[in-house]
């Protein structure tokens, strides 16, 4: 009997080793499948975000004290002449905990006549890293920035649209919870044409992390 | 039958000896490897089909994709049914990396809408058709973590890594059936041995362990590290929406009007109208003198401002034409005021004459012993525009020669406690520090008037010469319009204003 016993002993222990890579293979197998099927089928549900953790988010205070990833238009300028000027100050919140390269452009101008106004609407752009208990608003009261080393310095029509063609606004942030306050100045150029008489702009303004 | 006996023993002995804490090992160990194995054998092998094969190295896609997923990507997309999808593409902004991220929505232009599972924003910048790399089609989970350790020079993990896999091969050697012992049993083994093919097998298996090992240990760290990755970028933006700036259709008019003229004669009468209309609202009309016909008058209807309405002008026909103050009353001339006219004249003109002043009588001239003249705007013979002031002594400031050039444009002159200004179509073109003006009583006029006397601030012909014991009225026989006094000064940026608007 012993050696009955021993044999099947022995035939186990091949049985189990020659198991043991099928077994392996099948976890590997229904793992792809698994993650697959979850990441890649066209109906995945993504709209329970985990963007709690490791992630980025960013708002602003729209000029007050409200932060919300959308605020309405800082800037409402009506009756503009050749050389009016102005500047306001917004103050963008990084809530996140990456690291990344915040960024500022706008979306597109649209308006009566507004490639004509958005060309000699000179935006000049300055921006500061405070605190994250910071709040500049509208009126740029502590702001501290100065206005030395623009983000940006040209026109409407010039500031880029997309986040990679922004790369001249670049502000690093280290990945805590910290504020960027922006001074965005502006000025009708005193040489605008006679052809920017009716003329609107209108503008978002975006901030933008990667 | 010896061959079945003589084992009996030795099988005992073996069985005696072989612990299954070794075999559990050698089974753990195995299917570790075998599973490593297997996961990087699918990771790497729609690579021979043309497919792609990209490690992931950040997390934007959790939970679904986590860093250190391999995601393998069929070349292409089918813009009908790829919304939903995980594609991976070219960075568009990190040049020559590859992103993957879920397609939102297709656009218009046939761009792809994408975003991190975990962003809370789509990416800014919709993805081109041909910027597509893949369509991702099979994810293994975590089989490209050495990569991304490496890449984040997280090295104790990978240390581990190592260390486990170097575990598994050492169990895995040490779990095979030993070989036959015992001095007694070597002649038989050797006989038997060759003709048994599981003892071949048990041979081989730790040779062919260790050459998957070898193949992991180094494919899984060194080998995938120059794999081709992908980020599934993190972004979040935030917007500040609809900024608005806007110029309205200023009116050169109402943009006077809102300067607060002390008289503006905008001269848009029409047939043998007489009386010339005072827009600033003050009631101080104006008289076509000696009267509204065409002979002395021609009513244009090309006046200076095109983008008034009506937009008529005056010319100037006779020697005798003037437009002077209706009111019978006398004013104190002001020492702080501005003179402002449109005026043109073409190139053959070079008669000059008075634009705007300040003048006793009335009507007509006199001599500066019972009358009096400054505060003018005047062109001499080479079309010179001349603002002028009597301040003991002939004070003026002139523009360049040429305005008799067959085009409208735009004087103005003022004076205050800065200093005299002139400036032509918005422009400065003088100043001085000049603060007072002759003392005088008198009327506002327009288009002739005495200027005896300022021959020595003249150019070109028709000089009405230095002596002021005589009259010489010169008349403007050209064109002038929006005639306008204010008794303030106004500044430099309100005179560009004004120009700008015309």
């Amino acid at each position: 009997m012993a050696y009955v016993i021993d044999t099947s002993d022995r035939r186990r222990r091949r049985a189990l080793r020659a198991a043991a890579p099928l077994a392996a293979l099948l976890v590997a197998a229904l793992l792809v499948w698994q993650g697959s099927n979850a990441a890649f089928s066209a109906i995945t549900d993504n709209t329970a975000n985990a963007w709690t953790t490791g992630s980025l988010t960013l708002t602003n205070n729209g000029g007050g004290t409200t932060y919300a990833a959308s605020t309405t238009g800082i800037f409402a300028e009506t009756n503009l002449k050749p050389g009016d000027t102005g500047a306001k100050c917004i103050t963008v919140h990084s809530g996140g905990t990456l690291p990344g390269s915040l960024r500022m452009y706008r979306g597109a101008v649209t308006g009566t006549n507004s490639a004509a106004l958005a060309a000699v609407l000179d935006v000049r752009v300055d921006a500061v890293v405070v605190s994250a208990a910071t709040n500049v608003q509208a009126n740029c009261t502590g702001y501290t920035g100065g206005t030395s080393g623009a983000v940006y310095n040209g026109t409407m029509n010039g500031m880029s649209t997309t986040y990679a063609g922004a790369a001249g606004t670049s502000v690093a942030l280290t990945g805590g919870a910290e504020r960027v306050v922006y001074r965005i100045g502006w000025t009708v150029n005193s040489s605008a044409g006679n052809s920017v008489q009716s003329s609107s702009a209108q503008a978002d303004l975006v901030w933008e992390v990667n | 039958m010896t061959a079945i006996t003589e084992p009996i023993r030795d099988e005992v002995g073996v069985k005696a000896s072989y612990s299954n804490t070794r075999l559990m090992a050698g089974l753990l160990g195995r299917s570790w490897l075998w599973f490593l194995a297997a996961s990087l054998a699918i990771s790497l092998a729609p690579i021979l089909f043309g497919w792609g094969s990209f490690v992931v190295v950040s997390g934007s896609m959790e939970p679904a994709v986590d860093a250190g997923d391999v995601i393998i990507a069929s070349p292409g997309y089918n813009p009908l049914t790829v919304t939903g999808r995980v594609v991976t593409f070219e960075d568009p902004i990190r040049e020559g990396n590859f992103l993957s991220h879920r397609v939102v929505s297709v656009d218009e232009h046939g761009y792809l809408v994408t975003r991190g599972d975990a962003n809370l924003t789509v990416d800014s910048a919709p993805v081109a058709p041909e910027a597509v790399v893949g369509t991702g089609r099979l994810l293994v989970r975590f089989v490209g973590l050495p990569v991304v350790w490496v890449r984040q020079g997280n090295w104790l993990p990978l240390v581990v890594h190592l260390a486990l896999v170097l575990g598994a091969i050492v169990a895995t050697a040490l779990d095979h059936e030993p070989a036959y012992r015992g001095p007694t049993l070597r002649s038989r083994i050797s006989q038997h041995e060759p003709r048994d093919p599981s003892r071949l097998r048990q041979r081989a298996a730790p040779t062919i362990t260790f050459a998957v090992a070898l193949l992991i240990g180094v494919s899984s760290t060194l080998g995938t590290a120059g794999a081709e990755v992908t980020t599934a970028s993190f972004t979040a933006a935030s917007f500040n929406n609809a900024s608005r700036w806007s110029v309205p259709n200023w009116s050169y008019r109402d943009s006077v009007l809102a300067l607060g003229p002390y008289l503006y004669w905008k001269l848009d009468e029409t047939g043998t109208a007489t009386t010339a209309a005072d827009s600033s609202g003050n009631g101080r009309t104006g008289t076509y003198n000696p009267g509204g016909t065409s002979t002395y008058f021609t009513r244009l209807a090309d006046g200076a401002l095109v983008t008034d309405t009506p937009d008529r002008a005056v010319h100037l026909n006779s020697a005798g034409s003037c437009i002077n103050t209706t009111s019978t009353t006398s004013i104190n001339a002001p020492q702080v005021f501005t003179v402002m006219a449109w005026f043109r004249a073409p190139s053959s003109y070079t008669d000059g004459g008075k634009i705007l002043g300040f003048e006793r009588p009335q009507t007509g001239v006199l001599t500066p012993t019972a009358g009096a003249y400054d505060r003018q705007l005047y062109m001499d013979g080479n079309g010179r525009i001349w603002f002028a002031v009597y301040n003991n002594t002939h004070v003026t400031l002139n523009s360049a020669a040429g305005l008799n050039d067959g085009a409208w444009h735009m004087a103005v002159g003022t004076q205050s406690a800065s200093g005299m200004r002139l400036y032509i179509d918005g422009a400065i073109v003088g100043s001085n520090t000049n603060t007072v003006a002759e003392t005088q009583t008198g009327w506002w006029r327009a288009g002739c008037g005495n200027l005896a006397g300022w021959g020595g601030n003249w150019g070109g012909p028709n000089n009405p010469g230095t002596d002021s014991g005589v009259t010489q009225n010169r008349t403007f026989q050209a064109d002038i319009d929006e005639i306008t006094v204010l008794v303030t000064a106004l500044s430099s940026q309100d005179v560009t204003f004004l120009y700008w608007t015309r």
